[in-house]
């Protein structure tokens, strides 16, 4: 191929990256693609590179830290004072405050507990904790936080699917409260995922306590390997599969022999589309690898690797043979 | 109130979000990581200060990238640092030039790519680095830096060219980058999992 070619071909592959080809740019790639397994490995190199790059550039800082400066200096700091200021005025109002203050403080000696939410509205939160725990957000997940944490139990409320790296302490006891179910560690590192209707545990280190809200003597010990639902029947163990679990933390997708119904739901959980794969293709085995790619490059690479047809619309994908 | 908090939770929320990547970005310029987060966290202020969280939250992450990049320059042009003219001067010609014998062999995949990254000629490294820290549009990136689409394209393309040129002179296949890039991912990622089971 020509030299100007190439060059043309390398501007195609940029956008295409960035995400801004047109879809004759798209097919024109995937053609240039298939011509050859250089220009495949050629492709695959600054697939790599452009992914790689960002990675290597971002450098280790601490943003709990820095939160805690910049918060004192944003939205911890009191309101400007107004300069329209009577001394006068002042002070009669203060010796009435005075009195109600007082009234208040007699009756309301212990400040009610607050707590701090935080909602992983836009991507992945990662937030680590004044005791060294480290708690992944979800995208779509809301951690609310007690305000005096780690004096007494550390408690905490989550809604939605989160990861938990708890630093034990066998004096200050762990637990994540969701709607339905108390989750108490010792000493460990565990998935919660909990939708409303459905909570679900899998531990990865150590071990931990999974019980009912409303029922919570009735509880089951879960170790380092095993998962469990609760449902509408009390907490259930079942079989814990935790390949590609931690994918939406991760960003990889990997695949060994997997089969297709499997590569479906991993797919479906990864991008949140609905996956539908025909009864008859479901043990169809893929291995494939994926790094935070857009849905219609792993389309188009799984195309190759199964040979069947894989269509997307709107707000499906839909494999056939 | 309910507004005041949810303006609390909102400017939180963009601050974990891009403070890293922000900090990255400023230390493309100052290398110096103090300086730069103390960069990052006036910037972070003075948004608060002038409220332009109301912006949509694309035009939130253009206006922090470019910020930091402003503040960065001027805390350059206060130093009298060399690097500002080099980065403001838009036509200056940065050839492709590699400078292979002065890196060492290496089999970390982060040092390999970060002594690709250092081949690169000044604007091009500062185009390439916004848009692989930041993800912004190739429009965005442009207005960024005040200069055309099309430089910016073509500065993408020079980086990548400079990196695989160095890549693959430095003898090391993709299969090897491949794999050892793999390996630490998965180390560091779903490590415990397979540490545990396997």
């Amino acid at each position: 191929m020509s030299m100007s070619g190439d060059l043309n071909i390398q501007e195609i592959m940029l956008r295409y990256l960035n995400g801004e080809s047109t879809a004759e740019e798209g097919e024109v790639l995937q053609r240039w693609i298939g011509e050859s397994t250089a220009n495949k490995e050629e492709f695959e190199l600054t697939h790599r590179l452009w992914n790689d790059t960002a990675e290597a550039a971002l450098l280790s800082v601490d943003t709990e830290k820095a939160w805690e400066k910049v918060r004192a200096r944003t939205i911890e700091k009191p309101a400007p004072v107004r300069s329209l200021f009577s001394w006068k005025k002042a002070l009669s109002i203060a010796a009435s405050v005075l009195l109600v203050a007082g009234a208040f403080y007699y009756f309301f000696q212990y400040p009610a507990v607050s707590w701090s939410v935080t909602l992983a509205e836009n991507g992945n939160r990662q937030l680590l904790l004044s005791d060294g725990t480290r708690i992944t957000l979800r995208k779509g997940a809301q951690l609310s936080l007690p305000n005096n944490y780690g004096s007494g139990e550390r408690q905490v409320k989550l809604k939605g699917e989160a990861y938990f790296e708890i630093t034990h302490d066998a004096q200050i006891p762990f637990s994540v409260v969701t709607d339905r179910s108390i989750v108490r560690d010792i000493g460990t590192a565990f998935l919660l995922q909990s939708s409303g209707s459905v909570d679900k545990v899998t531990v990865m280190e150590g071990e931990v306590s999974f019980a009912e809200k409303s029922s919570s003597n009735k509880l089951i010990t879960l170790r380092a390997g095993e998962s469990a639902i609760l449902e509408n029947k009390g907490p259930q163990k079942e079989k814990a599969d935790t390949s590609n679990l931690m994918s939406w933390q991760s960003a990889v997708l990997i695949f060994n022999n997997t089969m297709l119904s499997k590569v479906a739901h991993d797919l479906s959980d990864y991008y949140s589309i609905e996956v539908e794969v025909p009864e008859a293709l479901q043990t169809t085995p893929v291995t494939a690898e994926f790094r935070n790619e857009p849905l219609e490059q792993v389309i188009k690479e799984l195309r190759m690797l199964t040979g069947l047809k894989v269509e997307l619309t709107e707000n499906k994908v839909v494999f056939t043979k | 109130m309910d507004m005041a908090s949810d303006i609390k939770e909102s400017f939180e929320g963009i601050f974990r979000q891009h403070y890293q990547r922000l900090c990255s970005y400023a230390y493309t310029f100052l290398k110096d990581m103090e300086v730069s987060e103390d960069v990052v966290q006036e910037v972070f202020i003075k948004v608060w200060e002038n409220q332009k969280l109301q912006m949509g939250n694309d035009k939130i992450k253009f206006y922090l990238f470019t910020a930091v990049r402003n503040n960065c320059l001027t805390l350059l042009q206060k130093n009298k640092k060399h690097l500002i003219q080099e980065l403001k001067d838009e036509d200056a010609v940065d050839e492709i030039r590699l400078r292979t014998n002065a890196v060492e062999k290496t089999t970390d995949p982060k040092t390999l790519i970060s002594n690709a990254l250092q081949q690169l000629p000044p604007k091009c490294r500062e185009v390439f680095m916004l848009s692989r820290i930041s993800g912004l549009t190739y429009q965005q990136i442009a207005d960024s830096l005040g200069i055309s689409v099309k430089t910016v394209e073509n500065q993408m393309g020079k980086a990548i060219s400079v990196m695989k040129v160095f890549v693959k002179e430095n003898g090391i296949s993709l299969v090897v980058l491949h794999l050892l890039l793999f390996e630490e991912n998965t180390q560091r990622i779903i490590g415990v999992c397979i540490e545990k089971w396997f």
